[in-house]
């Protein structure tokens, strides 16, 4: 959480060897023989509720850590809850800008496109992360 | 209109009903999940107890007083938000709705019990849940009154 002296300043690049975590949901079921788990992250923005940006954390935070920073601590990790990580870099090598937005969470981070985040650029979003954690 | 926020069935959460400006955004996570709202002069906190980042999410709404606003800016971390939110809303928080991505606000109701930021949801998760079975007894009954197909 913020400290007296940010570490980041709002609109700098975030460095290309960070790692960011997206906070999602996932829908688990057991059927037959077989759990099957859809994982939930958001990969469009919704311009229709003005969304111009996409908020990821600086950080490889666990589950817990993601959670009380998006409940700003009041909830326990749900079932439901889900993280995937990315690398910044990733993200910049297709054209995305990923800048420290840090405001009472400091770890805050924005990513926009240069062009209209339409579905293909939501696809290419999507691709840069590789690796999905369930929670409890 | 008291403590209670007037909410129109389509709308953002955080642009609630008519004539509901956003004035302050105190947390966010691509969206709005806690800020303060304005309507015919007065003003609102609202924030997001379930759904984050689901497609599906609950909101509470509570009135604030003369000075909350300003005492809320001037939180600088996220623990002195958190403290200064469970201030100003203790007990305040009367109106809950539920929202869902392609539909906005799809059902609002009151709160006997006020509610705090940081309380459990579950008391407003059962509210909502009372309200729905109202509306559904409610279409039934409009649905009996019908006169039969000729």
């Amino acid at each position: 959480m913020a400290s007296s002296s940010p570490r980041w300043q709002t609109g700098q690049q975030v460095d290309p060897g960070t790692v960011l975590t997206q906070v999602g949901t996932v829908d688990s079921q057991l059927s037959g023989n077989w759990a099957r788990h859809r994982f939930r992250f958001q990969y469009l923005l919704r311009t229709e509720q003005e969304e111009t940006e996409m908020s990821c954390y600086v950080g490889r935070l666990t589950i817990v850590d993601a959670v009380g920073l998006i409940s700003l601590g009041v909830r326990p990790v749900m079932p439901n809850d889900v993280v995937r990580y990315s690398q910044a870099n990733a993200l910049l090598n297709l054209g995305f800008s990923v800048r420290h937005t840090p405001d009472r969470i400091e770890e805050h981070v924005s990513i926009t496109s240069a062009g209209d985040w339409d579905p293909s650029v939501g696809e290419l979003f999507d691709g840069c992360f590789v690796e999905y954690v369930k929670g409890a | 209109m008291g403590d209670h926020l007037r909410i129109e069935q389509g709308s953002l959460p955080w642009r609630p009903g008519p004539g509901a400006d956003l004035v302050e955004v105190l947390h966010r996570y691509t969206h709005p999940l806690i800020g303060v709202i304005e309507q015919s002069g007065h003003q609102f906190l609202f924030w997001c107890v379930v759904g984050e980042t689901f497609d599906a999410s609950i909101w509470i709404y509570a009135r604030l007083e003369a000075g909350d606003l300003e005492r809320l800016q001037r939180t600088k971390t996220a623990q002195t938000l958190a403290d200064t939110l469970r201030k100003v809303s203790a007990g305040r928080g009367r109106d809950a709705v539920f929202a869902s991505e392609d539909s906005g606000i799809m059902l609002a109701t009151s709160l006997d019990d006020g509610m705090t930021f940081g309380d459990d949801p579950l008391s407003a998760v059962h509210a909502l849940k009372r309200q729905l079975e109202t509306t559904e007894t409610k279409l039934n009954a409009l649905r009996d009154t019908e006169p039969a197909p000729v």
